[in-house]
Formats: structure tokens, C-alpha cells, sequence
């Protein structure tokens, strides 16, 4: 499928119909640099500035984890976990942050998300137990 | 791919080590994202971001923030939650965030206003995960109208529709200061913050001029309380409970009629 109708489909599963003004800037320098920052503030919009060019890029037939988003809180990064579910993309994604039950998580990552999501900590703590590979 | 959300919290939370050790840890990574929520530019070299492409919204958003108006409210005791309560009254039953610089002072404040008659919640690092979802779940769904927290829900959290920001404590930065008003006005929208200062405390340096005074009037009646409550089941398909067993439920002991108990039906639906 074409990117932008990837976008069109995932815009109407969110109950979208246009992208701000960020968005329409920040996607398309997403998808054609390979450094990006963004300065903005919070409630502007970013989070899904970023998930589409991250759905952009992912492959069905690539195993293993092909995108990771580092949060500092739980909240935020549940929160991200949430608007990707609402885009309804089809991709496996996993949220990783203290306070989750570790086996919980293990057993999840045991078929490794396209998507994982954590705070740097919790993410840490399954690289050094090897329960996540992030070597593609 | 990397992405890096709010990379400026993330240092100030000292992070910095783990994030460097993950990043190692990575393959090749043939794109990165830094988003940040403070207009700063030093970017440390653990990231692997090179020669990036550095879009800056902040002219925009500053725009953005027009809708927020900023007013000054004085306490005549350094113990501001009587003025707090006062302000409360004033404002009414509307979804509105009090902050606190200390996790102890959210606890006291929220502790108080019970005293007064309202109910409020407070939201701070320090309360288990559970607890912490929970508390923005009723604020979000609107049983709970004041939340007191600290500067954990300042940032990056999705709370909608937050009418007023008070700043029960000012904020020592000013880069918390634009995030805790940046939980009101959000997208077009308008907002107040208000501010509470003691006789012994003076106004901050990143506040470019002094906000207008608001002279709280004398008696108004406490705010009511919210118009629902948050229950919540700790159950589901594997305890062998069904939305119709909660809405049998209610209907038997008569808790609820046969409207409210249509109403539960969907909600139910949408939750289980």
C-alpha cells in the first residue's frame, strides 16, 4: 500500500480528518532525514507527529522489534501506547515501565513487538536480563 | 528506528546513563527522533544524532498560548489554603489543576480542602503506578474536578478540557512554569492560570510583568460536587463477570432505575 493512503486509513481510524501544522511539517522531515528534532511543546501534538513516519516504516515481514520509543514517565508512555492502538495499524506493539509485572512483559516480548515502548529503566533492565533484543 | 520523547525530561530525570547504555545496545539504527518540550538545544553526543534537522515550534505554540490569561491572587498567611478554597468557590465545579513544588504540600493542601468541604485528589511521583491511573481516569472522566499535583502533571500528560491551572506553589524554573499553564489553553483553547503568593514571598524573575490582581469576593458557596462517581470492578472474563451481572446487579438492589440502568448497559459494553 501507498504511504499516504497508509495515513488516509489510519487518520479515519483515528477519527482525524486533517493534520496541524506541526504535523504536516514534521512527518514528511521525519521520513526524508535521518536526524530529526522536534521542539514543541506538550499538547502539540507530537506524538502522532512521529507514529505515522514509525507506521511508515515498518515491515510485516521483518521480524523483531523494528522501532523503539523511549519515554521518560509511565504515563507518557502508555499514553503513546494508546494513540497507537487508536490508529489501529495492525503492528504488534509492547509497553515496558516499572511498576508492570516483569513476567508480564517477558512473555510478551517472547514474540517480540514491531513496536516497544518503555522508560529507559525498565527497557535497561530487559536488555541486561536478555529478554529483548535490540540488535536488528 | 529511534524515537526519544521528551528527551529534555528524560535528562532532567537523570536518565542519561541508561538512555546511553540502551542506545549502545541498538544495531544500526537507521533514524532517530528527538522530541523535547524545552527550547534548548544541546543535544548529548550518546544520542548518535548528527547534522539533524531542527524544527522548532515554540513561535508557534507561544501564539497558541494567547488563549491563557494570568491573574494574581493574594493569601494574607503564608498558610495559602484557606485562599486556595476561597478561589475554589470562586471558580466553581470545573475541572481545574492545583500545583504544588513538593509532593508533601500536594498531600496537605488536598488534605485541607477535605477539611473546607471540597473533594479533591492528589497526583504525585510518589503514589504506586495503579494509584497514579486511577486518579487520571476519574479526572479525565470528570468525577473527580480538582486535582493537586506536582510537576509529574505538568508534562506530556492528555488531560483535556482543564479549565483553570492554579499555581498553589510557584515554580522555581520558568520552563515549569510554561508547562504547568500549558495544561489550560490548549490548542486554541481558553484558559486562566492564577497564581497564589504570600506577603513573604515576591514574584519570580521569569514573569516579565506583575499579573492582575483578583479580589475574591467574601462568601460563595462551595463548589458541588462532582455529579458522578468512579466504581471500579476488580473483575472480568476470567472471575466469570459479565456487564449484565453489574448491571443485575444494581438493578436488584434497586441502586439504579431502568434509564440510568440502559446507560450502565453501554458503558459497561464499551468497558469490559
Amino acid at each position: 500500500m501507498e504511504t499516504d493512503q497508509i495515513f488516509a486509513e489510519t487518520l479515519s481510524n483515528l477519527g482525524i480528518s486533517t493534520l496541524n501544522a506541526l504535523q504536516e511539517a514534521a512527518i514528511p522531515a521525519i521520513q526524508a532525514r535521518p536526524n530529526v528534532i522536534l521542539l514543541a511543546p506538550t499538547g502539540s501534538g507530537k506524538t502522532l507527529a512521529f507514529l505515522l513516519p514509525v507506521l511508515s516504516r515498518l515491515n510485516a515481514d521483518t521480524p523483531g522489534v523494528q522501532c523503539l520509543i523511549l519515554s521518560p514517565t509511565r504515563e507518557l508512555a502508555i499514553q503513546i501506547e494508546r494513540v497507537w492502538q487508536a490508529m489501529s495499524t495492525g503492528f504488534k506493539v509492547n509497553t515496558c515501565y516499572g511498576g508492570h509485572p516483569m513476567q508480564t512483559e517477558i512473555k510478551n516480548l517472547s514474540q517480540p513487538p514491531a513496536l516497544l515502548i518503555g522508560t529507559p529503566g525498565r527497557i535497561l533492565e530487559h536488555l541486561t536480563r536478555k529478554t529483548v533484543d535490540l540488535r536488528r | 528506528m529511534l524515537v526519544l520523547d521528551e528527551f529534555d525530561k528524560s535528562l532532567s530525570m537523570g536518565f542519561q546513563e541508561q538512555m546511553a547504555e540502551i542506545i549502545k545496545e541498538l544495531g544500526s539504527v537507521e533514524k532517530r527522533v528527538l522530541a523535547s518540550a524545552t527550547n534548548k538545544q544541546h543535544i548529548p553526543l550518546f544520542t548518535g544524532i548528527t547534522n539533524p534537522k531542527v524544527l522548532n515550534f515554540y513561535k508557534a505554540a507561544e501564539q497558541s498560548t494567547d488563549g491563557l490569561e494570568l491573574k494574581r491572587v493574594l493569601s494574607p498567611t503564608a498558610d495559602k489554603s484557606v485562599t486556595l478554597f476561597k478561589l475554589l468557590c470562586y471558580l466553581g465545579a470545573e475541572p481545574t489543576l492545583i500545583f504544588c513544588n513538593q509532593r508533601d504540600t500536594t498531600e496537605t493542601v488536598q488534605a485541607a480542602l477535605t477539611g473546607l468541604g471540597i473533594q479533591s485528589t492528589f497526583f504525585h511521583g510518589g503514589m504506586a503506578q495503579p494509584e497514579r491511573e486511577k486518579t487520571l481516569v476519574q479526572f479525565r472522566n470528570g468525577s473527580i474536578q480538582f486535582l493537586v499535583a506536582s510537576d509529574l502533571a505538568a508534562r506530556g500528560l492528555d488531560i483535556p478540557q482543564v479549565k483553570h491551572v492554579i499555581h498553589y506553589d510557584l515554580p522555581l524554573k520558568a520552563d515549569d512554569f510554561v508547562h504547568r499553564n500549558g495544561r489550560t489553553a490548549r490548542m486554541h483553547a481558553e484558559g486562566t492560570a492564577y497564581l497564589i503568593k504570600s506577603p513573604e514571598e515576591s514574584l519570580p524573575e521569569y514573569l516579565s510583568e506583575t499579573p492582575p490582581l483578583l479580589d475574591l469576593p467574601q462568601q460563595e458557596p462551595v463548589p458541588k460536587h462532582a455529579p458522578w462517581i468512579t466504581l471500579y470492578i476488580s473483575g472480568g472474563k476470567k472471575d466469570k463477570l459479565g456487564k449484565t451481572d453489574i448491571v443485575g446487579f444494581f438493578s436488584k438492589k434497586a441502586i439504579c432505575k431502568k434509564t440510568i440502568s440502559e446507560k450502565l448497559k453501554c458503558w459497561t459494553l464499551c468497558r469490559l
